[in-house]
């Protein structure tokens, strides 16, 4: 008994190694009538057991670059749940070229970013020290970075105000901060932390979560406003004009140099233009804030200033565009032909944009003086205008904002809401902004053409705001500027 | 023509213009010029694997060249053929992506590509680790702590 179990276990094991040495074809056709022999469960059976050869793991074993090539076709909701299905996925979840991509794919461009993170530069050697802490933990070091952003933030505050008041030199050259930056993207889960925070501000945008800042220290309206990463500085009747820093919502420089009222301003690396009703425009220095010079020329107020590198623009209540030498202050040439006020000028590449009282826009070339088209639709003056280049918006006293497309002179959509004169208007290609007489500040979406939401928190008229990706800063005639920060709950990485 | 060696030891013989959808042959073409008479060794493919990628180049070697464009992805396959194509086991599916690779033919590495990703897509962890054999090697503390890492991931 004993002897035949084990011939037979022999011979088995015999036949076995013989027809492991056959041909793949033979293999099949012993196998499928092995298969045919058998009872209906045990074939069920075999087919559970057989089911995991079909079935294999790809991300882990694809070389990491194509799994994550792989995974950059999904979306953020996907690569959640594949951190949670093993250590490799989770892994692999985590990288930051799958990460750069997700956030190409979601907001089509990383111009926001690269602009942003340059702030960080200085900081880099610091993030690096405190991440290499971290490299070798298992868990991801997602909250390390928001800290970490959240830290240098802190100091970014802290050095910001000497940065840009003590006119350090830029030591490093273009090459330099092209490397640092590629060392910054690639710091592990700066990208995922990067997405996180995009989605957490559009989504305080979207349900309209923001914190609101006073502003208080004009004594009279407050007319024009501009700000950057880290001041605003304002205009008002009360003839300053006052740098508050951004982040403190402190006033920390009062300018006295207008007789006036000072009605529109414009400013940039170099150089402050303000223009006013004392009929003068007067030309700072940004860093010193030391009068570079006084323009003199028009005969009454001056409504608008606008500046590029070469010259100034400027429209005025005596019914003249004039364009001055920056660097001299010479007078250049007047913009011919117009016969009512401009309220409002923009000034992009070589044209103009002149929105005025008698229901026109123009469009003038600057290097000419000629006079290119017009834009007629509004049934009343017109306040403010936007232009970029391709888009004009114009806000009117009839209370419409209107969007005209400047290549083909078409007007595009009309925005019905505000209630009063509109005065103040920003676009930045998916949002529109503006400001009105009637106290109100209005989101509209530029695709839908729909009213997103209103602001109210100005107790009178609006007559300036500018935005970007996390807050507003608006001006009004109640001596108030209010910054509506909508990077409420979020470390405010963005501009 | 151009001859082809596959891992196997079959050999194929296609057309210059199938070829040349592979980067790596077009190189190899160029700079050796006898290719008509010595076939190219392809190590790294297996013969089965190697009919399917003649089948994609042949199918799109009339194919308008494509800008490479670094922008938006989505994992959508608009060409019905190239579903219908891409409907084979899993086995075939990962050698013909590290074919794609090998070769530098970049449309069907991205089909392949985007296959696995439409794959991964709406499923549930328990599905992913069925549909690709995977074990569970977490922790359960491990695992708590990522469902938390990603909370904010499923809110939108």
């Amino acid at each position: 008994m004993n002897n035949n179990k084990i011939n037979k276990d022999n011979l088995i094991e015999d036949t076995l190694t013989l027809l492991l040495k056959q041909s793949d074809n033979t293999k099949i056709d012993v196998i499928y009538k092995l298969v045919n022999s058998l009872s209906t469960i045990s074939l069920q059976e075999l087919s559970k057991k057989l089911d995991p050869l079909f079935h294999f793991d790809f991300l882990s074993k694809l070389p990491n670059e194509l799994s994550i090539k792989i995974l950059s076709y999904t979306d953020c909701k996907t690569i959640s749940i594949v951190s949670n299905v093993s250590r490799k996925w989770h892994q692999l979840s985590l990288d930051n070229t799958l990460w750069k991509q997700l956030y190409t794919t979601k907001w089509k461009s990383l111009a926001f970013v690269k602009n942003k993170i340059s702030q960080f530069y200085p900081y880099l050697s610091d993030i690096k020290k405190e991440l290499e802490l971290e490299n070798d933990s298992f868990v991801f070091q997602f909250w390390e970075v928001l800290n970490l952003l959240e830290n240098l933030r802190l100091k970014d505050y802290q050095n910001s105000f000497n940065k840009s008041f003590n006119n350090k030199k830029k030591t490093e050259n273009e090459n330099e901060i092209q490397k640092k930056y590629k060392e910054f993207e690639n710091i592990p889960g700066l990208w995922r932390a990067i997405y996180y925070l995009h989605l957490k501000l559009d989504s305080n945008w979207n349900n309209k979560k923001y914190s609101i800042y006073n502003m208080v220290s004009h004594t009279d309206s407050i007319y024009c406003l501009q700000y950057n990463n880290e001041r605003i500085i304002s205009g008002s009747r009360d003839q300053t004009i006052k740098v508050w820093d951004l982040k403190t919502n402190e006033c920390i420089k009062t300018l006295n140099g207008h007789t006036g009222s000072i009605l529109s301003l414009q400013f940039d690396a170099n150089y402050l233009v303000t223009g006013s009703s004392d009929s003068t425009i007067i030309l700072w220095d940004i860093k010193s804030f030391e009068i570079v010079r006084r323009i003199t020329g028009h005969q009454d107020s001056v409504l608008s200033v606008k500046f590029n590198k070469d010259y100034i623009v400027s429209s005025s209540k005596d019914h003249t565009i004039r364009i001055w030498d920056i660097k001299t202050g010479e007078f250049v040439r007047k913009l011919e032909g117009h016969k009512t006020v401009a309220n409002a000028i923009q000034l992009k590449g070589d044209i103009i944009v002149s929105a005025s009282g008698d229901r026109l826009i123009r469009a003038w070339s600057l290097s000419t003086g000629k006079l290119l088209k017009t834009f007629e639709g509004h049934t009343r003056g017109i306040a403010c205008i936007f232009f970029d280049g391709n888009i004009i918006i114009s806000g009117s006293s009839d209370c419409t904002l209107k969007v005209w497309d400047f290549h083909s002179n078409k007007l595009l959509f009309t925005l019905y809401g505000h209630t009063e004169l509109v005065r103040t208007i920003q676009f930045d290609g998916k949002k529109i902004v503006s400001g009105s007489y009637d106290r109100t500040i209005k989101i509209w979406d530029f695709k839908s053409k729909q009213l997103l939401f209103s602001l109210d928190g100005h107790l009178s008229k609006i007559f300036c705001l500018q935005f970007s990706d996390s807050k507003i800063i608006s001006c009004s005639s109640d001596k108030h500027i209010i910054k509506w920060d909508f990077s409420r709950d979020i470390l405010n990485i963005f501009p | 023509m151009v001859k082809l060696t596959s891992s196997d030891g079959q050999e194929f013989t296609i057309s210059k213009e199938v070829a040349y959808q592979s980067v790596l042959l077009k190189n190899m073409i160029e700079d050796v010029l006898d290719s008509e008479e010595n076939p190219i060794p392809l190590p790294n493919v297996s013969g089965p694997i190697l009919v399917k990628v003649i089948e994609y180049a042949t199918h799109h070697k009339d194919d308008p060249v494509k800008p490479p464009v670094d922008g938006p992805r989505t994992s959508e396959i608009v060409d019905e053929w190239d579903k219908e194509f891409m409907n084979i086991d899993q086995g075939s599916l990962y050698e013909l992506i590290l074919a794609a690779n090998y070769l530098d033919i970049k449309d069907l590495l991205d089909l392949g590509c985007k296959t696995v990703a439409n794959m991964i897509k709406g499923k549930k962890v328990e599905e992913l680790r069925k549909l690709f054999n995977i074990q569970n090697d977490f922790t359960p503390e491990e695992e708590e702590q990522i469902k938390k890492e990603n909370a904010w991931c499923e809110e939108h």
